[in-house]
């Protein structure tokens, strides 16, 4: 039987919309890291639309990673089964460690301000 | 009279036996501390080399040394892999997961440098810098921790 990649990425796109993954930036503005406990890390990038997720254990060894890129007429139905759940998860991360949400109310609470 | 004797001679073979006991256990714990005192003192020779490591790197990404400082980087990502799996016994889930973080940001970093020839843009070498700068730190924090660790324990036995 194969492994489920899909549906492990898909419960942690549900734990980040609950705000329960602490997703932080990195050197490349383009890519967020969460780490699991110490023992898991996800790494979740944007290169140029196209989105790559990778895994990783406690070894820094990759466990698996997931591709996706705007479907298209050549594209595989895995890369368009992928594609919405990552740029939802890649959005996600992004929100979080750059604390988008946050820095919106303020500016609005700032702005009625005026 | 001669059973008199002999449960005397039971009852103290019993003392002795536990008293024994007692020894062998103080002395297994005795063990077992001086053990756990070489261990701390040889992570703690580790996490200052791994310190050491940390500053070549941020010193070769400040003075855009690309080739070097993505060199260090995979030392540093591999020795911040040995400490956390050597030192395990010595650091909490929340020490071990600053570690994991370390490494990450790491190998991000590595792979920036690696795949963009160094950064670019002024911007882009202030983030590098920001982020090596945050793994320097949590590694400076480790080796400082483990490090006050092993100074207590050792006044606290001397």
């Amino acid at each position: 039987m194969p492994v489920d990649y899909h549906g492990l990425t898909q419960k942690l796109l549900n734990k980040s919309r609950a705000g329960k993954v602490g997703w932080q930036e990195t050197a490349d503005e383009a890519t967020f890291i969460a780490i699991l406990e110490g023992r898991f890390a996800f790494e979740i990038s944007n290169k140029r639309g196209r989105y790559l997720f990778a895994m990783k254990n406690q070894n820094e060894t990759e466990i698996f990673t997931l591709t996706g890129e705007e479907p298209s007429g050549i594209t595989t139905i895995e890369n368009d089964r992928n594609y919405p759940m990552l740029q939802e998860l890649y959005e996600l991360a992004r929100r979080t460690a750059l604390g988008i949400d946050q820095a919106v109310s303020d500016a609005e609470n700032l702005l009625d301000s005026l | 009279m001669f059973s008199l004797i002999a449960n005397i001679a039971s009852l103290a073979g019993v003392f002795l036996t536990i008293w024994a006991l007692i020894e062998a256990t103080g002395a297994r714990r005795a063990a077992q501390e001086a053990r756990e005192a070489v261990w701390l003192g040889n992570a703690v020779e580790e996490f200052k080399s791994l310190n050491k490591l940390a500053s070549e790197f941020l010193g070769y990404v400040e003075n855009n040394q690309i080739d070097a400082a993505a060199l260090r980087a995979r030392d540093l990502s591999a020795g911040i892999l040995t400490a956390k799996q050597r030192w395990r016994r010595f650091l909490s889930d929340k020490r071990i997961a600053r570690l994991e973080e370390a490494s990450a940001q790491v190998s991000v970093i590595s792979r920036t440098l690696v795949t963009q020839e160094g950064p670019s843009t002024l911007t882009g070498k202030q983030r590098i810098l920001r982020f090596s700068h945050e793994v320097v730190q949590i590694i400076a924090e480790e080796a400082g921790t483990i490090s006050s660790e092993n100074d207590l324990r050792n006044n606290n036995a001397g």
